[in-house]
């Protein structure tokens, strides 16, 4: 455990929130540059429809157009993140209501939106889908002719043989029908989940310009740079060295702003005008044609024994991908929350299965642990259930269930470092579980979550420079994390300089190594060990120096606080500082870290919520009154940004069990503004409790662990309990809204119960 | 969005502002608080060549007594009607609803006269007031004319009004010692709009029992649904809980609300009959 006052540890405010606060801060949106265009797109106002023709004529002669083109003018251009499945401008058909078909450069946005007004697009209908179970049905209109003809995607994770189907992925171990016969009793329940959107406050924001020599460079409000280059250089057929995507910061992420958005098209339209390009998506935009979340229906089915032991289960995620499977950035075009489907317990039997299907609606990408939120949901909703089945406290259930040291998860993982125990009883020891409630119609609820510390490639640049400091050229871009933050602590701790003496500074995709952005609860691990290994590296190079300058071989000489010295005599000695002027002219002296952090699934970290709600019977209405989460941490190296994460996440959970629905109607996006989408704000927010259970025992440097996606995962499960234990309604479809649960009322009065 | 572009003026009497009305045609549009005008102008909804700022005319302004009458002006703001000992005492129902408008930051633009004129089927004011039987002060160059509430909220959006009209005041009969009010709604999670709401108004008799009730209700169609039923219900009764909640099983009685995804229709009849409950037992 790291004391006292090193930075390691450390309550130390955001590196970006002095600017941010001030208002320098600088976005995408804030890029301007001389002679610049503003980019707007024309989108599908049909479902699925054949596009016949399109005109411009009349949107090229309105003022202020400097060029419009459409699908039919670059037929076959394809983009994804991983898959390249969806049109860059549609030419022959289009799949949802917002496919892209069209796109205006115009000298403002208000001219550019005007001229959208004046193409012509004749489409011919087509029959839609909107439901992934219906358009799974062999009759169904079909969206993709076929699956596998598609570039990026894993040829072993596509399902041509299903109809409309995109992917499939399955986790499990054991023999699933053995394990449903050795079970007393089987449950089994459905239930559906809503698509969110992520709620980022900044709308997606690009500006690209093609320099005279044929360099692109882009602005980008992308978490993923590198992956992001790559995908517009695919998306245009332009080798991706020729984009340098340089640094802006990103206002929030949380999953949703990985993608090239508008990029592809405002390269083209670069191309024909010979000038930059930029676009602000709208709200309404983001909304009705942006990446939600994935709409599910989740099966789960249970083998019991009736002391209470788990010894089988299935489950089936039906997950909605829309029209595309663009927005997933892998090459399983997956989501893999389904992964989680034994939640935090030992269950010898199981087979977890996620199928990912094309529909005629908005299309689905990656939100804060993806598959999760949802899974989780039905999870732990099922397991109160089967406790209740069982005539047993719902904390007793999951006490005789539980994972333990040294045991085997329900996917096959043997677990090292377990605190599930210490994190559930911390949780209800902290709720008061089992204690009178404050009133009548107060309910309390419990769920539990678990997940690994991902690896990946990683890589930065370090550099020493003649003013002793350092300075850490990242090639990862802060969203809002406080990722650089952490990594400035991390190289303060290491080189025990101030950590005024170590600077952060946010590279381009030229002059820093790949990293595939922040995300996946991985940031800290993978851009910390990058960031560990160039200290390693840059110590090495400095200690050969200074041997040569102190004249002494290079095993006799020592390093502390930015001063290099001789062992024997620690008089003589010389600073990072002089270093750099007597050996390199002045100039910074840098290396590059290249890591490769691998995945240790032995290693999860535990997570345990319980809410307290009271409901209004008349009404329907929840109210959250308390809400407790504990988490099993390892070293936590900044408490700011630590916390920050928990009560992001709990906020972001919440939501989506009271209030978050993108509603979808016939295949529209009915709630596509902020007024009709609700966010949870903190007017709605109890107050949060969080229990920390710690030890430094963790995969990033200095022992820590995974906190990014450890307290929006679970929340759901946990309120539906409590509206449970509070009037004895079980809700199978989120969120939770006022309604819901009062028809939910009403059909147990009807049932007599 | 921004607006499209528009001329701006601000006059300081309603004369002028009457002229200005005239003068600049159907283009002109009335700015009061500019919280419901100035989001629809974003979202090009409209675009008024024509803004005539009323707000700044102080007889525009202000509340009042007269006898056994409250008087606002037009003008006044959501907040002003909200804090005001006199609406307090003369009209509590009508502070009531004032203060669950919005946020702190609508309550401090908005007017009651643009809330009136703008008629928005999920606002607070076309409610409350009409249970209040309230009555607009409409002024043109032609003259005045006084319409009573249950004439000027007509339909989704739709009011008596002319464009060549301003609402001046807003005039509430009966405050007086036996007569109270009281506000109830049920707002939604996203806007703060009412999904339901009921106002009320009781009149009691020297010996206690209620003698006229009138009680509206919003979210159950494109105007404030006046719940006859219940009025009948409780008129001449002494008001038990028992008769309260008898009366208000009466509330959604005779409406056809539309329903919508966050509210069908069958819940926005519930929840009438809850909301009138409340709001009558607010008011006791
Ligand atoms: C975020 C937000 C939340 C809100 N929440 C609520 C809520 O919970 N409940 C609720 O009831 N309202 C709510 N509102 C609406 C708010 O109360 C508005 O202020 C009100 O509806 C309009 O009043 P205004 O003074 O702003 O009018 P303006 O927007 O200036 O004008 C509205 C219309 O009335 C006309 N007009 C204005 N004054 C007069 C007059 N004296 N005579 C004739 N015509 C006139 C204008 O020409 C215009 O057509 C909300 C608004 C916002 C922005």
């Amino acid at each position: 455990m790291l004391v006292g006052r090193s930075p390691v540890g450390a309550a130390v405010p955001r590196l970006d929130g002095r600017e941010k606060v001030n208002g320098s801060a600088v976005y995408a949106g804030d890029i301007a540059l001389p002679d610049m265009l503003w980019l707007k797109v024309l989108r599908s106002p049909y479902r699925h429809a054949r596009i016949v023709s399109v005109d411009t004529t009349r949107a090229k002669a309105a003022p202020g157009v400097r060029a419009v083109i459409s699908g039919k003018d670059h037929p076959g251009l394809l983009t994804g993140r991983a898959m390249r499945d969806m049109p860059v401008l549609c030419w022959d058909k289009v799949r949802y209501i917002g496919d892209r078909v069209a796109a205006v450069a115009a000298d403002t946005k208000e001219q550019a939106d005007a001229a959208l007004e004046l193409i012509t697009v004749e489409y011919e209908e087509l029959p839609a889908v909107v439901d992934a179970l219906q358009a799974m049905e062999p009759g169904a209109p079909l969206l993709h002719d076929d699956v596998t003809q598609y570039k990026g995607g894993d040829i072993k994770a596509l399902i041509p043989e299903v109809h409309n189907g995109l992917s499939r992925v399955s986790f499990g171990k054991g023999d699933l029908d053995a394990g449903f016969k050795e079970a007393d009793l089987t449950i089994e329940h459905t239930f559906r989940v809503p698509s969110r959107h992520t709620g980022y406050i900044e709308p997606h924001a690009g500006v690209l310009v093609i320099d005279p020599d044929g360099r692109v460079q882009v602005w980008m409000s992308s978490k993923s740079p590198f992956r992001a280059r790559n995908e517009l250089a695919f998306a245009v057929n332009i080798p991706p060295e020729t984009v340098r995507f340089n640094p802006v910061l990103v206002g929030g992420d949380f999953g949703g702003k990985g993608d090239t958005s508008d990029l592809p098209i405002a390269y083209l339209l670069a191309k024909e005008t010979g000038r930059p390009i930029k676009f602000i998506k709208t709200y309404t935009e983001e909304l009705s044609a942006g990446n939600p979340s994935h709409q599910s229906v989740i099966t789960i089915r249970t083998g019991l024994k009736r002391d209470g032991r788990m010894v089988a289960r299935y489950v089936r995620a039906i997950h909605d991908s829309g029209a595309y499977g663009a927005y997933k950035p892998v090459a399983q075009v997956a989501i893999t929350g389904v992964s989680h489907g034994g939640g935090s317990y030992r269950i010898d039997h199981t087979l977890f299965e996620a199928i990912h299907i094309y529909t005629n609606q908005v299309p689905a990408g990656f939100f804060r642990a993806p598959g999760a939120p949802q899974v989780l949901f039905a999870v732990e909703s099922h397991t109160d259930l089967l406790a209740q089945e069982l005539g047993m406290d719902p904390a007793e259930f999951r006490r005789r269930n539980l994972v333990l040291e040294g045991q085997e998860n329900a996917v096959g993982h043997k677990l090292t470092g377990v605190r599930s125990t210490e994190v559930l009883e911390g949780a209800l020891a902290a709720a008061g579980w089992g204690t009178p409630k404050p009133g009548k119609h107060y309910g309390r609820g419990i769920a539990m979550y678990d997940r690994h510390i991902p690896g990946g490639v990683s890589g930065t640049v370090l550099e020493a420079r003649e003013d002793g400091a350092v300075t850490i050229l990242s090639p990862v871009y802060d969203q809002g994390v406080g990722a650089h933050t952490v990594l400035r602590q991390m190289v303060a701790q290491e080189l025990q300089l101030p950590m005024s003496s170590v600077k952060v500074v946010t590279g381009n995709t030229d002059n820093t190594p790949f990293d595939p952005g922040t995300g996946g609860s991985r940031g800290t691990n993978l851009a910390g060990h990058a960031v560990m290994e160039a200290v390693r590296l840059l110590k090495e190079d400095l200690a050969k120096r200074a041997a040569a300058l102190l004249e002494c071989p290079e095993e006799v000489v020592g390093y502390s606080s930015g001063q290099f010295w001789i062992r024997e005599d620690p008089r003589q000695s010389i600073g990072i500082g002089a270093i750099v002027k007597r050996t390199n002219n002045a100039q910074p002296i840098a290396v590059t870290s290249n890591v490769d952090v691998k995945l240790k699934n032995n290693i999860t970290c535990f997570a345990a919520h319980v809410a307290e709600v009271e409901v209004d019977p008349e009404t329907g209405q929840v109210k959250l009154h308390r809400f407790v989460t504990a988490h099993d941490v390892g070293t936590i190296i900044n408490p700011v940004t630590h916390q920050g994460q928990i009560d992001g996440g709990a906020i972001q959970g919440i939501g989506m069990a009271l209030m978050e629905e993108l509603l979808i109607e016939d295949g529209r996006v009915v709630t596509n503004h902020l007024g009709d989408y609700k966010l949870p704000t903190i007017a709605d927010i109890p107050e949060l409790v969080t229990v920390l259970v710690d030890a430094p025992d963790g995969p990033t440097p200095f022992g820590g662990k995974a906190i990014g996606e450890m307290a929006n995962v679970a929340p759901a499960a946990a309120i539906a309990n409590a509206i449970y234990d509070a009037v004895g309604v079980r809700l199978f479809e989120l969120p939770f809204t006022a309604e819901r649960v009062y028809r939910a009322l009403r059909e147990k009065e009807q049932r007599g119960g | 969005m921004f607006p499209a572009s528009f001329d701006y003026h601000a006059p300081t009497t309603v004369p002028e502002a009457l002229r200005l009305l005239a003068e600049n045609g159907p283009d002109a549009k009335l700015l009061a608080g500019g919280h419901s005008l100035l989001p629809a102008m974003k979202l090009r909804l409209l675009e008024p060549g024509c803004l005539v700022d009323i707000g700044r005319i102080p007889e525009l302004r202000g509340i009042r007594r007269e006898g056994q009458t409250l008087v606002i002006g037009a003008a006044t703001l959501h907040a002003d009607i909200a804090t005001s000992d006199v609406v307090r005492q003369a009209a509590p129902g009508l502070a009531t609803a004032a203060s669950l408008i919005g946020d702190v930051q609508v309550r401090n633009r908005g007017t009651i006269g643009g809330s009136a004129a703008h008629d928005d089927p999920a606002a607070d004011y076309p409610v409350i007031l009409t249970a209040l039987d309230a009555s607009f002060m409409l002024v043109s160059s032609a003259g005045a004319r006084t319409v009573a509430s249950g004439d000027f909220f007509l339909d989704y959006f739709t009011t008596a009004l002319s464009d060549l009209e301003i609402i001046t005041e807003v005039r509430i009969p009966g405050a007086a010692a036996s007569v109270t009010s009281a506000y109830a709604k049920l707002e939604h999670p996203a806007s703060g709009f009412l999904v339901v709401s009921a106002g009320v108004r009781i009149e009691r008799g020297a010996d206690g029992r209620c003698r006229t009730a009138r009680i509206a209700i919003g979210g159950l169609g494109g105007r404030p649904f006046r719940a006859t039923a219940v009025e009948s219900a409780l008129a001449g009764h002494a008001l038990t809980p028992a008769a309260i909640a008898a009366a208000a099983a009466l509330a959604a009685d005779g409406s056809d609300p539309d329903g919508d995804a966050y509210a069908p229709a069958e819940y926005r009849r519930h929840m009438a009959t809850v909301y009138v409950q409340r709001a009558l037992e607010a008011a006791l």
